[in-house]
């Protein structure tokens, strides 16, 4: 077969996931704390095209590298701050600047996470619904006897005036890659970690969330992009198919 | 199918329901003691674009409404000049119990009424539910009455007072159930109800809805292009998916 039909169909595939991560992005265009993410389109591996000619200078001269295929070899999440709305509940909290919630999940362990719509649970801690219970600066679970607390720009909770727990602003350490694994919670990967964040880089805002930091124009005409890509590629396609059409019935017919 | 596809119809479920709350909260502007809400989104599982293989590369599977959060922020107080409106200002609720199951909610709806119980008269919200003192007991009203003694002093007994009106606060407030008919229920969340000594209770006054208009019409025109927004992507999907079907 011809090579270039699989180019094609390659680069179907790879315009097909990249529109399932814009339309991801798209449809968390309002949750609180949600991040841009981005896939970064290269080709599968690099082959040195070789010339072929009967003439000696030129046979086997190198012309360069030539792609194969596209694949979706890596992606990006965009970490820039959301804008903040805000709520009128005590346990909102939107983060500004550097840093995350530290939120124990059931199962990834403790995970970060930007998006601070907490509740109260019947235990009286403080949890995000859907993940797990946020922890404090000792890495425990946060009591709280009651729901009318204020919380400090360093993430200090206090009743009635009285400190009563510190939230943990967790930032990663350098080189820590973060992982998505659900629910707007990210994971460091082994090699990483997180620490304590400096409460100089970052202000805990109570009654606020932190909005989705997407920006639908962008993301409108990579879609469109994407799509029209994706048609050239068909069309390619298509092309092809007439070419080995063509070879099959008319090469070597007779009359 | 393309999966951005169903990402782009969670994105229109998701946007349905966080219309209907915003259309609630308007709905709402003018009724006594409302709180609005607002809708929590999270994001739905991630999984490796690529299979199962190969570089770990994560795409979503959309969004879903996780919660709608009450915002129990003071409204407006506004004087009716009614002598038995009431309107509690600060943290706190009326109890009221039900006239037929005797199930009791929360609400800060104050506008009371009188009503006839065979010749006893008792205190009870607009729909003839019983307003409960601090002790959760109904409140009786007697007669107004004024005598002049003697000496030429009159006191009056009877008749309306607030102090009477019993007003509880629970732990958490959020933790309480929307029970419909501005009315809240307890829950294991919310704590049990905590009388609160000596409340504030401003007579010839009723609290204005939460709702505040300007950021309910923000809210709606974002849920209304984010709609829009998911419904083009569903369109691009099907369209890329009719390019596929019309490969040959």
């Amino acid at each position: 077969m011809v090579r270039g039909f699989y180019a094609a169909a390659a680069g179907l595939f790879s315009q097909q996931k990249t529109l399932n991560v814009i339309s991801n992005n798209i449809s968390n265009s309002t949750t609180a704390g949600f991040k841009t993410q981005e896939t970064i389109e290269s080709s599968f591996g690099e082959h040195l095209v070789t010339r072929l000619s009967a003439m000696e200078g030129v046979s086997e001269s190198d012309i360069g590298p030539g792609a194969f295929m596209t694949v979706n070899s890596s992606e990006y999440t965009d970490f820039s701050q959301g804008n903040l709305e805000t709520t009128g509940r005590a346990v909102d909290m939107a983060l500004r600047g550097e840093g995350f919630y530290l939120v124990e999940s059931e199962t990834y362990g403790p995970v970060l996470t930007r998006n601070g719509q907490f509740e109260i649970d019947a235990d009286g801690e403080l949890y995000l619904p859907g993940v797990g219970k946020v922890l404090n600066d000792g890495e425990d679970t946060i009591s709280l006897e009651s729901s009318n607390f204020t919380v400090s720009a360093a993430g200090i909770i206090s009743i009635d005036g009285e400190e009563v727990d510190t939230l943990y602003i967790a930032a990663p350490t350098e080189d820590t890659v973060l992982t998505s694994v659900g629910a707007g919670v990210f994971q460091c990967d082994e090699n990483g970690g997180y620490d304590q964040a400096d409460t100089a880089n970052y202000a805990v805002q109570q009654g606020y969330i932190e909005k989705s930091n997407i920006n639908l124009s962008q993301e409108m005409s990579k879609m469109l992009a994407t799509q029209n890509q994706y048609n050239s590629c068909a069309q390619v396609l298509k092309i092809y198919d007439t070419v080995n059409q063509l070879t099959v019935t008319q090469i070597g017919k007779i009359g | 199918m393309i999966r951005g596809f169903y990402s782009g119809a969670s994105c229109m479920y998701s946007q349905q329901t966080n219309l209907n709350t915003i259309a609630n909260n308007i709905a709402n502007i003018s009724t006594t003691g409302f709180k609005p809400q607002n809708t929590a989104f999270s994001a739905l599982m991630y999984k490796n674009v690529n299979g199962g293989d190969g570089e770990y590369i994560t795409s979503g599977h959309g969004v879903r409404v996780q919660k709608t959060g009450t915002d129990y922020s003071q409204g407006d107080l506004r004087s009716t000049g009614m002598e038995m409106d009431c309107a509690i200002s600060g943290n706190g609720f009326f109890a009221i119990e039900d006239k037929e199951s005797g199930e009791i909610t929360y609400s800060r709806d104050g506008a009371f009424e009188l009503s006839l119980d065979d010749s006893t008269r008792y205190l009870v919200n607009g729909a003839g539910n019983f307003v409960l003192d601090a002790d959760e007991e109904r409140i009786e009203i007697e007669a107004e009455t004024t005598t002049t003694d003697a000496a030429g002093i009159t006191t009056t007994t009877g008749g309306f007072d607030s102090a009477q009106i019993g007003v509880f606060t629970f732990a958490n407030n959020y933790g309480l159930e929307l029970a419909g008919g501005g009315q809240f229920k307890a829950t294991e969340a919310s704590g049990e109800a905590e009388v609160v000594e000596k409340p504030t209770i401003q007579v010839g006054y009723l609290e204005g809805s939460r709702t505040q208009l300007s950021q309910e019409m923000v809210r709606m025109i974002e849920a209304q292009k984010a709609f829009s927004l998911g419904s083009k992507v569903v369109q691009t999907a099907d369209e890329m998916e009719k390019v596929i079907n019309q490969l040959r």
